[in-house]
């Protein structure tokens, strides 16, 4: 069996980030490795970042880095991958292309421990040899090196970070160490390990931000009078969610790829020169048990603004498309995120529209036209300097500009019937008239007529259609050159019909003969798509107006037809105001409208619902379209617990340094779960609890108005893992949720659990809360459920389960240990059972007479 | 004869470890042979991403400190 896969989202999350100057000048770009992706991001003049360029690589990104040889202008980018080869990549301006400049093999692919490819080291004026000049050992938990910058820049070196500390490391230099400032309540048997680096460096001066694993930036700075250091300063700078590489861009900002959920974009509001917790090679002091540990409190961002935000759906935990909003399409609902960025997203294809101007009401028409002619006006076209009216009847009117500006009548043309449609091409470049004159019929024809003052409004070519045009506009696309496979692409002209039966048409035009040819269609809606040309990006785009809204428009170097996700609308322009450079105004009803479109080319515009722990899986309540989710984390409080450690800390720094504005917000607010509030947990983490500690709560959610109508928290550190309603043989209680947990679950040395529970809820208030019947304990974790004939079918380790519902707990009838590992998905159809396992196929298990469960086959 | 065989097969064998990791031999006991395929299997988790990603959620830990743990076993 082959399957044919069409890649509708590409990959989100960013595996390592680079900076540079990569088009040259004073441009400065990121460039961005989504797991098998190369992507060129830029900060545009507001600070959203835009994607230039994405290009698959077919292989597994492992590492980045930027180069800069003497003299040049840009910055080239060196890739390390699994295919056993480094490359070498210029960015392409013109082309808008990652040229490969050089490859060099050696080695094997795959990520094997004998072939490099996961570390990059750059030194542009190094020579062809590499020899080997200094080793010296370091700490047994050194994990991350950073370069110090030498030559006349400073004193060189190499920063070497550890499990707790950073040393400063140079040939023949005695060593600077430095503790790395811990978080006061962090237990004490946890390190802090240095996961991200960031050099920022200027004519005169440079300084390193490393953060740690729980999201801490730190600046560090070293003292040194040329080669020598005297001091290493390691001073706390702003905490933001742990990213997985940060890059500090020469225009004052900071582009931080989070590991898990949306990415964003900061701006320096300060370089963090103020007083702050610091800890120095100085003041290092030994006791005997080790080194004296600096303590500090996490703040509110005060040194770094965050202006944009790049959605990140990694990881995904759970999806299902469902339509449980009644709208055209299906939505996609995907749990994604860890910790307190977790989050419920509902996405929808489409382009994300931000409105702008409130909403103004308006009576009477658009326009009116007023022009000589005896009879109507029934359409009309017209570009820069050429007009054509159509009036009842069928006649055609040409009006041309000329020098003085006055509009002069040309020419005249009887057609066939009234006229349902008319558009002009636009005036070409150098030219005075445009050639070509489009008319749709409701003979269900489409006809060129050439506007050549010699021909006189002849017929070029004629096109019958599937239903009569309702609206025509004509698209130019640019000459350019390159472009994604290599080929040159003359200027074309498109001829755009929308028909009455919903479709829009496309052809090309001949700029030469005028002749129609490889057309396209495509159905669009229940109404008669009307098209307008409005600006997006700064090039010519189109709307249609159907029963939804759609544009079309050219992103790199593909013509893209997306749905906008906004209610239908009847007639729209291009809009353009100080606030506003690129709107569009448009009539929905009788209110008019003004809204832009954000970010083109994504597929989905995300809803996003914030969860409070890692999300595992959910089921769909059926009749009342509401969600159950399960969410649980392993090392951390539970919700009371947290409560009363923020208020000890808030009563212990209220008087403190971080001054009164803090304990106001306490008195006033109490619980303020704004992104804004200085220590939300989403900014920086939950505290860490030792490793057996589980904290896990069951949500029910309306998606429609986007809030939690019940929370239950479990209790007794029991985690849920596995979720499913069922509708037992005895109707009494109607559908119940089956939840199943562990107790005390634990990963190393070996997983063992104290015990595992199968919790039985049933619905209240219409499906909005939960009420738990009987818990029944099992011996093993439940991590999978399933309804199956009246009764629950649970995958417990190795051994599958089959369960009747009793008045206490429930009832075993019939199990199965002959499963090889661990069952992971229990799915039914009819009277076959469908059982995954963790390591093996799937099995496939029936019932018999005496309802005994027998493996068939797999 | 046998000797000075012998002789040459170790070394030939040690230089073939030396330049393939991994390389075992008839004789291969056990915990050798487990600790080959676990620090194979410790690399492959730190070159490919995803998986790294995959441990971190598991275990609730930066991707960061996964890697390291990784490496210290490695």
């Amino acid at each position: 069996m082959y399957l044919y896969s069409l890649t509708l989202q590409r990959a989100t999350g960013i595996v390592c980030a680079i900076n540079g100057s990569f088009s040259g000048g004073k441009s400065q770009e990121i460039v961005v490795a989504r797991g098998k992706l190369l992507e060129l991001l830029r900060p545009d003049d507001n600070g959203k970042i835009q994607t230039l360029l994405s290009v698959e690589t077919f292989g597994a990104i492992r590492s980045l880095a930027q180069f800069r040889l003497t003299g040049s202008q840009k910055d080239y980018i060196v890739v390390g991958s699994d295919s056993g080869r480094i490359v070498i990549l210029e960015y392409n301006k013109e082309k808008n292309v990652f040229d490969k400049i050089h490859q060099e093999t050696f080695g094997k692919s795959g990520c094997r421990r004998i072939v490099p490819g996961q570390y990059l080291g750059i030194d542009p004026k190094g020579l062809n040899h590499v020899s080997r000049k200094w080793t010296e050992a370091v700490d047994n938990g050194a994990n991350m090196l950073v370069t110090v910058p030498g030559g006349g820049d400073g004193p060189s070196g190499v920063l070497v970070c550890a499990e707790n500390f950073v040393i400063y490391k140079n040939q023949g230099h005695p060593d600077l160490r430095a503790v790395i400032p811990r978080r006061a309540d962090l237990p004490a048997e946890r390190g802090v390990l240095i996961v991200s680096a960031a050099t920022h460096k200027q004519k005169a001066m440079f300084f390193f931000l490393l953060q740690t694993e729980y999201g801490d930036i730190f600046k560090v700075t070293l003292d040194h009078d040329n080669d020598h250091v005297t001091e290493l300063k390691i001073k706390y700078f702003d905490t933001i969610p742990v990213t997985s590489s940060m890059c500090v861009l020469k225009s004052g900002h900071l582009f931080a790829a989070s590991e898990f959920g949306n990415h964003a974009f900061y701006q320096f509001q300060g370089i963090g020169d103020d007083a702050d917790v610091e800890s120095s090679s100085a003041s290092l002091m030994e006791t005997e048990e080790g080194f004296q540990p600096v303590f500090f409190q996490p703040r509110r961002l005060k040194n770094l603004l965050r202006i944009d935000q790049v959605e990140s759906l990694c990881p995904i935990m759970d999806m299902k498309v469902v339509n449980l909003f009644e709208e055209e399409t299906p939505q996609i609902f995907t749990l994604c995120g860890r910790g307190p960025r977790s989050s419920l997203r509902i996405l929808r294809p489409g382009l994300a529209i931000s409105e702008m101007a409130v909403h103004i009401r308006e009576d009477g028409r658009i326009n009116e036209w007023r022009a000589p002619g005896k009879r109507t006006i029934a359409k009309v076209g017209s570009n820069r300097l050429q007009v054509v009216i159509a009036l009842s009847g069928g006649e055609l009117v040409y009006f041309e500009v000329d020098i003085t500006g006055q509009l002069i009548e040309v020419d005249k043309h009887e057609m066939n019937g009234d006229v349902a449609c008319l558009d002009i091409a636009p005036v070409p470049e150098g030219r005075q008239r445009s050639r070509f004159l489009a008319v749709g019929s409701y003979d269900n024809t489409i006809r060129i007529l050439t506007l050549d003052p010699d021909e006189g409004m002849q017929d070029l070519s004629v096109q019958s259609v599937s239903s009569a045009p309702e609206s025509l506009l004509f698209l130019e696309v640019q000459a350019s050159v390159g472009g994604e496979d290599g080929a040159d692409h003359p200027a074309s002209l498109f001829l755009n019909a929308g028909l009455q039966n919903g479709v829009l048409f496309r052809t090309v035009v001949d700029m030469v003969t005028g002749q129609l040819s490889d057309s396209r269609s495509r159905f669009l809606g229940l109404r008669a798509p009307k098209l307008f040309s409005i600006i997006v990006r700064g090039k010519r785009a189109m709307l249609c107006l159907s029963s939804r809204p759609w544009l079309g428009y050219i992103h790199q170097g593909h013509f893209l037809l997306t749905p906008l996700s906004y209610e239908t609308l009847e007639y729209a322009a291009s809009f353009a105001s100080d606030q506003c450079a690129e709107g569009v105004v448009a009539v929905a009803g009788d209110a008019l409208r003004v809204f832009t479109i954000e970010r083109l080319g994504e597929t989905f515009n995300e809803t996003v619902i914030p969860l409070r722990y890692t999300p595992r899986k959910f089921v769909l309540q059926p009749k009342r379209k509401l969600l159950v989710i399960i969410e649980s984390d392993q090392k951390a409080f539970s919700a009371e617990e947290r409560e009363a450690a923020k208020k000890e800390c808030f009563e212990a720094s209220g008087t403190g340094e971080n001054g009164n504005g803090n304990a106001e917000k306490m008195e006033n607010g109490g619980d303020d779960e704004d992104k804004d509030d200085p220590l939300s947990d989403e900014n920086y983490g939950y505290p860490n609890a030792e490793s057996e500690r589980w904290v896990s709560c069951i949500r029910v959610l309306d998606p429609k108005t986007a809030s939690t109508t019940c929370l239950l928290e479990l209790q007794e550190n029991e985690a849920a893992f596995s979720i499913c309603t069922v509708n037992f043989h005895d109707k009494e209680y109607g559908t119940l949720l089956a939840v199943g947990t562990a107790k005390g679950l634990q990963f190393w040395p070996k997983k063992s659990s104290t015990a595992g529970f199968i919790h039985i809820y049933r619905f209240l208030e219409d499906g909005r809360s939960l009420e738990l019947l009987h818990k029944t304990q099992v011996e093993g974790v439940p991590t999978a459920l399933c309804q199956f004939q009246g009764r629950l079918l649970a995958g417990i380790g190795p051994v599958l389960r089959l369960y009747d519902l009793g008045k206490r707990r429930l009832l075993r009838k019939c199990e199965n240990k002959l499963f090889p590992n661990t069952i992971v998905s229990i799915h039914t159809y009819r009277d076959r059972i469908y059982v995954g396992d963790i390591q093996e196929w799937i099995l496939e298990t029936w019932t018999d007479d005496e309802c005994k469960l027998i493996i068939d086959r797999f | 004869m046998q000797a000075s065989d012998r002789f040459n097969i170790n070394s030939q064998l040690e230089h073939l470890q030396a330049k393939y990791v991994g390389t075992g031999h008839a004789d291969l006991n056990r915990f050798e042979w487990a600790v080959n395929i676990q620090r194979d299997s410790y690399a492959s988790y730190v070159g490919h991403y995803p998986i790294l990603a995959y441990f971190a959620i598991a275990e609730n830990e930066s991707i960061g400190r996964e890697r390291y743990n990784f490496m210290q076993g490695l």
